[in-house]
């Protein structure tokens, strides 16, 4: 038992340590956001001082690709509220687990305690301590039944505090999960503008490859905001894959509760 | 965990709980005190969080988990305070006392439970034990060598629980009670100069003790005073020298080629 406790334990830690992840990773978006604006308005000024029907065009795409910080910050926002109450719920569940952990050692002890007192056959690893069902009526196993009534009581009462615990574990971890599928969401939905801007950027170099002179600051400025929405991609994507890990975790947690 | 009776009359017992083989051994050893009185129960510095599940099982022996009516932490520290969480949970009908200078800070180990800490004023107080007639009394010991610390008489025992002084660390193997004073020093004298800031606050302490004149002493680490090791203890206390972290060096002096280097950085 103390085995399968332990991994749950440092399982919860690993999780908590992808949301913290998740939540910076988060944070940094906004940076790649406002960098991205930044060269947007470039461009506009750029493209202002060449004054003729090509200047208005790439003024209308650079405007387009300013916009877009500005259409994505409230998903930014949300993605940041969503990941910290993501690592929030983590921390009060890797808490909840760590009083499991003790509640259920001293439940074995106990167990082990007045089965040595009874001289019986059985010991602690006789019975799931992890399981609902197990412990609800464990103060009720033949075993026991030649124990005193506070003895009894001791271990009923204890078993009942772990069932308590395994149910605030689980709410949370539930609620763990639907955070996190939110969160994945919002990233997809903003990795959909990432290739919206990369697509402005590309535009942009097309429309500046007619302009006889002032192309190569215009080719400058779409490499810069390619190797932002790069980043941007990249950043995306490793979230993405600790939310995922995140995730698959948080999925095997609540499996290992419903096998126990 | 190992437990033993220490006094028994009638319906009021002390039981220390210590010596634990199970523990980690980066956890500082400690001992554990029930009091006992008509089948209501008082937990003297329940223990860290991470020997908790030993203290629970043990406790077991001699009382069960709604018999517990008060636990009273002398002091601060995680090797007292870090599991009171875990007993708050799951003792309903329990108080938990702190000194009044710890509230906010102990508050810290919460754990996501609701640990409500009832201040213990710097004069000490009178704590009954549940709604018995047998009262524990809560003796000032500031800066000894908590800033907010204090010591535990029960006059029904004639026992006093000291917290942190006349702590030692000791071997594994050793007794329960010290047997000779003069060995036994070398196992708490490093402990007292280092962790005690306060020669006058130790006096003090000490003036107040003799004034009580207990039976046995029983400190939250290491071996058990009684009898002739109680006035020895008490002599010793009063004339060491603490508040040293290098035994004979001033302050000010250690290392002060080490500071100015520093500085100049």
């Amino acid at each position: 038992m103390s085995e399968i406790l332990s991994k749950y334990r440092s399982d919860i830690s690993v999780v908590f340590g992808i949301g913290v992840e998740v939540l910076n990773g988060a944070r940094s978006l906004k940076g790649i956001s406002l960098d991205l604006k930044l060269l947007a308005i470039n461009g506009i000024v750029q493209a202002a001082k060449i004054g003729t029907s090509q200047g208005q065009s790439l003024i209308t795409l650079s405007g387009f690709l300013s916009d877009l910080p500005i259409q994505i910050a409230p998903e930014l926002d949300e993605l940041e509220r969503l990941t910290s109450r993501l690592s929030y719920q983590l921390t009060v569940c890797a808490i909840a687990v760590r009083r499991f952990y003790n509640y259920s050692v001293a439940l074995s002890k106990i167990v082990d305690l007045n089965l040595e007192k009874l001289s019986s056959a059985y010991n602690a690893n006789d019975f799931n301590l992890l399981d609902i069902r197990q412990l609800q009526k464990l103060h009720l196993e033949a075993a026991f039944n030649k124990l005193n009534n506070i003895d009894k009581e001791t271990i009923k009462f204890i078993a009942s505090r772990n069932v308590k615990i395994i149910e605030e574990i689980n709410d949370l971890i539930f609620d763990s999960h639907n955070t996190i599928i939110k969160a994945k969401k919002k990233l997809e939905s903003i990795k959909r503008n990432g290739f919206i801007a990369n697509y402005m950027g590309s535009n942009i170099l097309i429309e500046s490859s007619y302009l006889s002179s002032d192309q190569k600051s215009f080719s400058g400025l779409v490499n810069n905001i390619k190797n932002i929405v790069h980043t941007l991609d990249s950043q995306l994507d490793r979230i993405l894959n600790d939310i995922n890990l995140g995730d698959n975790m948080l999925s095997a947690l609540i499996k290992l509760r419903i096998n126990n | 965990m190992k437990s033993e009776i220490l006094f028994e009359e009638g319906s009021h017992k002390w039981v220390v709980l210590g010596r634990d083989p199970d523990k980690r051994d980066e956890v500082i050893d400690t001992n554990e005190f029930i009091v006992i009185n008509d089948g209501q129960a008082v937990l003297l510095d329940p223990g860290g969080i991470d020997i908790f599940p030993q203290v629970l099982t043990e406790m077991t022996r001699y009382v069960s988990t709604d018999q517990i009516r008060a636990i009273v932490a002398s002091h601060q520290d995680p090797d007292i305070a870090s599991s009171l969480a875990m007993w708050t949970d799951l003792c309903a009908n329990m108080k938990v006392y702190c000194s009044w200078i710890w509230t906010g800070f102990i508050s810290h180990f919460g754990m996501g439970t609701n640990l409500v800490l009832n201040p213990i004023p710097d004069e000490g107080m009178e704590l009954q034990i549940g709604d018995t007639n047998a009262n524990l009394y809560l003796v000032p010991a500031h800066y000894c060598h908590s800033s907010g610390n204090f010591s535990t008489y029960d006059p029904i025992a004639d026992i006093l629980f000291s917290g942190d002084i006349g702590g030692a660390l000791v071997p594994a193997d050793s007794p329960l009670f010290v047997d000779d004073f003069e060995r036994h020093i070398k196992y708490m004298e490093k402990f007292h100069v280092r962790w005690f800031s306060s020669n006058v606050a130790l006096k003090a302490w000490v003036k107040r003790i003799r004034a009580i004149n207990p039976g046995m002493i029983c400190p939250q680490h290491g071996s058990i005073f009684r009898g002739e090791q109680v006035p020895k203890l008490l002599d010793w206390l009063d004339n060491l020298d603490v508040g040293k972290w290098d035994a004979g060096a001033e302050l000010t002096d250690i290392n002060k080629t080490q500071w100015m280097k520093w500085k100049k950085r």
